[in-house]
C-alpha cells in the first residue's frame, strides 16, 4: 500500500528528526564534562564545538518543520532510519576533530558501529584517545541500544510477536499507544538501575585488580555500557585482554547476557512473573543454541589442542562464543587468534552463534532467538500435520510472555526476515571473497557486521577496501533496524519523488 | 503517601529486586553449564 | 716487533668483530605484537624481547604486576612482571596529557599462558626503561575557539527563534 506523500509528512519527519538530533547534541555534553573533569582542555573544546553544531542542526530542522501532527507507523520507521543517518554524521564530529580518524568514511563507520551496537572500529591509535572521546564511544552504544528497544516497544502495539504481523503483513497505520509508553518508562528504569549496579560492580572489580579508584569507575561505566548494549567497545585496543582479569570478564559476561534478553522479558520478570524466564521461547532457544554452538567450539578447540586445560578452554572459548551469540563482540583473545589458532570449525561455530544472535526487542542483533524458535516449532508443527489424519486440526503454540498460536503468517514473517539476514550475510561474504579474503574469514566478518556483533578475525581495519567498509556499514544499519525501517525509508523517498512529479504536471 | 500506595510501592520494589536476582541467577547457571561442558570435554579426552 | 704488533691488531680486531656477533646471536629477538600473534605457535615458550609504551594502568597483583605495552597503531601486548623480577620505577604511564615511559623487556612469550588461563602474554625476566615519559602539548587552536563562538552564536539565534512563538506550528 504505497501512499501519496504530502508536505505534512515531510514536516513530521523533519520535526521529529530534529528532536532526535537535539537529543544527540545534549548527549554530547556528557563527554564534554568528562573531558573537563580530566582537564583535557583541547578535547573539551572539540566537544563544545560538536554540541553547538549538533544542536544548531537539530533546532534548525525542528524550527523549519515545526508541526503538531503526531507520527504514524510509517513516519516512525522513516524517522528511525533517517535520524540514524543524521546522528551518524553529526556524532562523528568529535571523532574527526580528535585527529584519530583517517577519513570521513571511517568516522561514519565508527559512529554507525557505535549506534548499531556492533563494535567494530576503524579509529587510529585507540590506545591514546582522551577520556572524553572514550566516554562518547561507549555512550553511543548505550544510547543506540536503548534507542532501538524504546523504538521497538513504543512504536509497536502489544508484544513483539504481534508487531511482526503488523509490520510485515498488514502495513496499517497505527498511532502511539499511551499504555505502551508506560512500559517504555519501566524499560528505561531497568536499564538505569543496571547501569548503576553495573558501574559499581565493575568499578569495584577494577579496583581489586589494580586500577586506581578514580579511573576504575570510568572503566566500570565504559565496560558496563559496552556490555549491556551488547556493543563490544572497550577503552583500549586489547579489548578485555587489557584487564587480565577473569572477574572483569565474568561480570561483563553477566551484564551482556542480560542485555541480550528481550526487554519484554525483563519487564515480566521484574513485575512478578519470574517463571517466564524458564518458559519463554527465546530463552529456551538461546540456551539450546548457546550450549550446542559452544560444544561445537569445544570440539574444534580440543581437536586442535588449542588450550591446555578446562579453565583456559572455558575462559577463552566460552567468553568468545557467548560474546558472539549475544552479539556483544567483547573479546579476550587477539583478533587474528581466531584464524591462526581456533581454525575454520571454531570460527564457523562462532559464526553460526553470531548469525542466530540475541533476543528480539533487545540490544542484540542476528536472526533473533524468537524467530529461530518460531521457525523450528513451525517445522515441527508441519511435520505433525503431515503425520496426522486429514481431518485433524493441528495447531502449534509457542510461549512468549503469553501463550501464542503458531499461525502460518507468524512463521512466514519470521522466515522472511531470516532470509533477508542471510542475504546480507552472503553479500558481505561475497564482497570479502572478491577482495581475496578466505571464505571462512569473510563469512565470519560479514556475519559479525550484519548481526551487529563486532568480533573480528582481522579483516576490519582502516586499510580495508572502501567498498567493504560501505558494505559492512550497510549490513550494520540494515541488521539493526531489521530491514523494514530501511525499506520504508527508501519507499518513502521513492514515493515522494513520484508524487512530486505528479503534482508538477498537474499544475 | 497513604498506606495502600506505600504497600504497592513495597511490593513493586520487592518484585523488581527478586526479578533482578532471578535473572542474574539464571545467567549464572548458564555460565556454570558452559564451564561444565568445557570440563566434560577435558574429562573425556 | 712489527710482527707482534700485527698479530695484536688482528687479535683485537677479531675480538671486536666477533664478540658483538656472538653476543647478538644469543640476544632474544625484538618482536612486535603483530608478529607474536600471527606466529604464536612459532614463538610459544621462546624468550623474546619487546618494546613499548606503558599504557595507563599498571596493575599490581599478588604475584606480580601487569603492564600493557603499546607498540603501534592499535597493537599492545600484556606483559606480566612476576614478583621476583626487578621492576624499575615507572615515572609516567600513558594519558591524554602524558606520553608514557617506553620500556624494553625480555621474557618468555606464551601463546596460551597456563598460569593466566589461556592468555597470550609475555612473562618478563628483565625490565628496563628506554625512554622516560614526557608531557604532551595538546594545544588549543585559536581557529577552533572561533568556530565554537560562531556556532554558539548561531545556535543562540535559532533557539531564540524556536522558543519565541510557541503556537506557530500548524499553519503552512
Amino acid at each position: 500500500m504505497i501512499r501519496r506523500v504530502w508536505r505534512e509528512d515531510f514536516r513530521i519527519i523533519g520535526y521529529y528528526t530534529g528532536l532526535v538530533t537535539i537529543g544527540v547534541g545534549l548527549l554530547m555534553l556528557v563527554p564534554m564534562v568528562t573531558s573537563l573533569v580530566f582537564r583535557e582542555w583541547a578535547s573539551a573544546l572539540d566537544f563544545a564545538i560538536s554540541v553547538a553544531l549538533t544542536l544548531l542542526v537539530g533546532y534548525v530542522l525542528a524550527l523549519v518543520s515545526r508541526t503538531k501532527s503526531t507520527p504514524g507507523l510509517t513516519h516512525a520507521m522513516v524517522i528511525a532510519a533517517g535520524s540514524w543517518l543524521v546522528a551518524m554524521v553529526l556524532s562523528g564530529v568529535p571523532y574527526m576533530l580528535s585527529g584519530h580518524m583517517a577519513s570521513f568514511l571511517d568516522t561514519c563507520f565508527d559512529t554507525m558501529s557505535g549506534y548499531t551496537t556492533t563494535g567494530m572500529y576503524l579509529m587510529q591509535d585507540l590506545d591514546h584517545i582522551s577520556q572524553g572521546l572514550n566516554m562518547w564511544r561507549h555512550l553511543l552504544t548505550y544510547v543506540g541500544g536503548q534507542g532501538i528497544v524504546v523504538l521497538a516497544l513504543t512504536f509497536l502495539i502489544g508484544s513483539t510477536g504481534g508487531a511482526f504481523k503488523i509490520m510485515v503483513g498488514e502495513g496499517k497505520e497505527e498511532k502511539l499507544e499511551p499504555n505502551v509508553r508506560h512500559i517504555a518508562v519501566l524499560i528505561w528504569r531497568i536499564s538505569l538501575i543496571y547501569l548503576g549496579v553495573g558501574t559499581v560492580v565493575l568499578g569495584v572489580v577494577a579496583i581489586a585488580n589494580g586500577i586506581k579508584p578514580y579511573l576504575a569507575f570510568f572503566h566500570g561505566a565504559y565496560i558496563f555500557m559496552s556490555a549491556w548494549s551488547t556493543g563490544g567497545f572497550a577503552p583500549y585496543s586489547q579489548n578485555m585482554l587489557y584487564y587480565h582479569s577473569s572477574a572483569m570478564e565474568i561480570a561483563s559476561m553477566v551484564f551482556f547476557i542480560l542485555g541480550s534478553f528481550n526487554f519484554a522479558l525483563h519487564y515480566a520478570v521484574w513485575t512478578g512473573n519470574r517463571r517466564e524466564i524458564l518458559r519463554n521461547v527465546e530463552i529456551v532457544s538461546f540456551t539450546i543454541t548457546v550450549l550446542t554452538t559452544f560444544s561445537l567450539v569445544c570440539l574444534a578447540l580440543m581437536q586442535r589442542g588449542v588450550y591446555p586445560n578446562a579453565v583456559a578452554l572455558f575462559r577463552r572459548g566460552f567468553f568468545q562464543l557467548i560474546s558472539g551469540h549475544t552479539t556483544t563482540g567483547q573479546s579476550n583473545i587477539y583478533a587474528r587468534t581466531f584464524v591462526r589458532e581456533w581454525g575454520p570449525l571454531g570460527m564457523l561455530a562462532t559464526t553460526i552463534a553470531m548469525a542466530i544472535g540475541a533476543s528480539a526487542a533487545s540490544t542484540g542483533g542476528g536472526f533473533k532467538g524468537l524467530r529461530v524458535g518460531i521457525i523450528v516449532k513451525g517445522i515441527v508443527t508441519d511435520v505433525r500435520k503431515l503425520l496426522s489424519p486429514e481431518r485433524a486440526v493441528v495447531m502449534g503454540h509457542y510461549h512468549h510472555i503469553r501463550d501464542k498460536v503458531l499461525s502460518d503468517s507468524v512463521v512466514k514473517s519470521a522466515a522472511v526476515i531470516v532470509v533477508l539476514y542471510v542475504l546480507i550475510y552472503v553479500v558481505g561474504t561475497v564482497v570479502g571473497m572478491a577482495y581475496g579474503y578466505p571464505m571462512v574469514d569473510a563469512l565470519f566478518e560479514s556475519v559479525s557486521a550484519g548481526s551487529n556483533t563486532g568480533l573480528s578475525c582481522g579483516i576490519v581495519q582502516a586499510s580495508m577496501p572502501t567498498l567493504m567498509k560501505i558494505v559492512y556499514m550497510f549490513e550494520m544499519w540494515m541488521g539493526r533496524l531489521e530491514f523494514l525501517s530501511v525499506f520504508t525509508l527508501f519507499g518513502f523517498i521513492a514515493t515522494s519523488f513520484r508524487s512530486m512529479r505528479v503534482r508538477k504536471t498537474a499544475v | 503517601m497513604d498506606e495502600r500506595a506505600r504497600m504497592k510501592r513495597v511490593v513493586s520494589l520487592r518484585r523488581g529486586l527478586l526479578g533482578m536476582l532471578t535473572e542474574v541467577a539464571f545467567v549464572g547457571s548458564l555460565i556454570g553449564l558452559g564451564f561444565l561442558i568445557s570440563w566434560l570435554f577435558f574429562m573425556g579426552r | 716487533m712489527k710482527r707482534l704488533c700485527a698479530v695484536l691488531i688482528i687479535v683485537v680486531l677479531t675480538v671486536l668483530i666477533v664478540t658483538p656477533v656472538l653476543a647478538s646471536a644469543g640476544q632474544p629477538p625484538v618482536l612486535s605484537t603483530t608478529e607474536l600473534v600471527e606466529n604464536s605457535y612459532k614463538w610459544d615458550g621462546k624468550t623474546v624481547s619487546f618494546k613499548g609504551e606503558v599504557l595507563q594502568d599498571l596493575m599490581v597483583r599478588e604475584d606480580g604486576t601487569w603492564m600493557n605495552l603499546s607498540d603501534g597503531n592499535n597493537t599492545a601486548m600484556g606483559v606480566f612482571v612476576p614478583k621476583g623480577v626487578a621492576m624499575p620505577a615507572i615515572s609516567r604511564t600513558e594519558d591524554y596529557r602524558t606520553v608514557g615511559d617506553v620500556v624494553f623487556i625480555t621474557g618468555v612469550f606464551h601463546r596460551v599462558c597456563a598460569q593466566h588461563e589461556g592468555e597470550t602474554d609475555i612473562h618478563a625476566t628483565s625490565v628496563t626503561i628506554v625512554t622516560p615519559g614526557s608531557t604532551k602539548a595538546n594545544p588549543i587552536h585559536l581557529d577552533r575557539v572561533v568556530w565554537f563562538v560562531v556556532l554558539a552564536g548561531l545556535l543562540g539565534l535559532v533557539m531564540w527563534l524556536y522558543y519565541r512563538k510557541p503556537g506557530r506550528g500548524t499553519e503552512h
